[in-house]
């Protein structure tokens, strides 16, 4: 058992190479949870999600040959998982658009409601209404802790537009935030995480 | 001005993370049973060779590659060796361009050479065929045809 973790990802995949399956097995133990985690910040619906990670494994699998191994196998696999994911909501996008269509319908109707629900539900929200590049930097930056070279190579752009995708996705959770002046308010009451901020910001200025 | 960025952006990444809304289950038999899964569908999968088009694209991303901002000193020897080969092949080609002008024009004087020797070979000759053409066009076909006559795989160029 020792052994198989002493084993880097790429002598595992010369070794599925060679035609050891068996090796392949290690490699999914190894990134199941991560795939997973990354894959139901897309889907939500983890049935979906789990579906995402095994058609993941399975294309990584079909395209071993082509792993040149100059990023690292988990950015590599990481990279599918995105694509694959992309590729379901398209799949699904009228759901997909009636779900938009919820947030606006909600936004314009009964907006002063949302200032009651929980800052993780709004920040969830907001994060849910972001593009898909932007949201896929934000995710692999924030909950996957990634470099900027590292999510350069998931998302297969230049580090400039990766680390330009994270920046905007962040402005645009700011500017969402600012806009709801009510919940500025409301937060004060329940816990100052904007009042912080407003702080931070008034005393840099 | 970048520090207060950066303090905000860490409050709402901060943020983000106490927030986090998902929940990944933690039970290892969860976990077995997404591996057997997938290892099931993967036993009827095979490995894809890597086509020819795949090389290509392998090749042309490891070029790629070089242009990433962390990688600024191949970026410059990149750049230059491009320079330094496309002025080259312009130069090239520009030489070579020359060259054929030149033998175009190598090749029009010897016409005209050859139009001069033969009206000093026989000059009577030459006479009687000025004489006899009406314009330009005349004289031009009756040196072509002559020279035809006296050679049948001569080039001719005026």
């Amino acid at each position: 058992m020792k052994q198989e973790f002493d084993r880097s990802d790429f002598q595992l995949v010369e070794e599925v190479r060679k035609g050891h399956r068996a090796s392949f097995s290690e490699l999914v133990k190894r990134h199941q949870r991560g795939l997973l985690r990354l894959s139901m910040r897309f889907m939500r619906d983890p049935d979906i999600a789990q579906d995402v990670v095994q058609e993941a494994f399975i294309k990584a699998y079909e395209k071993l040959n082509s792993f040149e191994g100059r990023s690292s196998f988990k950015s590599w696999l990481y990279q599918i998982t995105v694509n694959t994911a992309r590729n379901k909501l398209r799949e699904d996008r009228h759901d997909f658009s009636d779900i938009a269509d919820v947030h606006l319908g909600v936004d314009a109707i009964a907006e002063k409601s949302l200032v009651h629900k929980a800052v993780g539900e709004l920040l969830s929200a907001e994060v849910e209404k972001l593009p898909f590049k932007q949201k896929t930097a934000l995710v692999l930056r924030v909950y996957e802790d990634m470099s900027f070279n590292e999510i350069a190579d998931v998302m297969e752009c230049p580090y400039d537009t990766a680390k330009a995708n994270y920046r905007h996705a962040l402005l645009k959770l700011k500017e969402a935030f600012e806009m709801k002046s009510e919940l500025k308010t409301w937060t004060n009451e329940v816990g100052g995480f904007f009042t912080e901020l407003n702080a931070k910001y008034a005393e840099a200025e | 001005m970048k520090n207060n960025q950066g303090l905000n952006d860490n409050l709402i990444k901060n943020k983000l993370l106490e927030e986090d809304p998902i929940e990944l289950p933690m039970d290892d038999l969860f976990f077995d049973k997404l591996h057997d899964k997938i290892m099931a569908s993967v036993e009827k999968t095979e490995i894809k060779p890597l086509s020819r088009w795949a090389k290509t694209w392998v090749f042309l991303e490891k070029k790629a590659l070089y242009y990433r901002p962390s990688n600024n000193v191949t970026t410059m020897k990149v750049v230059t060796f491009s320079f330094v080969g496309v002025t080259m092949a312009l130069g090239l080609s520009l030489g070579l361009a020359s060259l054929s002008l030149l033998h175009q024009s190598n090749q029009v004087l010897t016409n005209q050479q050859m139009i001069v020797n033969q009206a000093q070979q026989s000059p009577q000759d030459w006479i009687e065929l000025v004489g006899s053409v009406q314009n330009e066009n005349d004289f031009i076909a009756e040196v072509i045809n002559e020279k035809m006559t006296q050679d049948s795989s001569a080039q001719i160029e005026l």
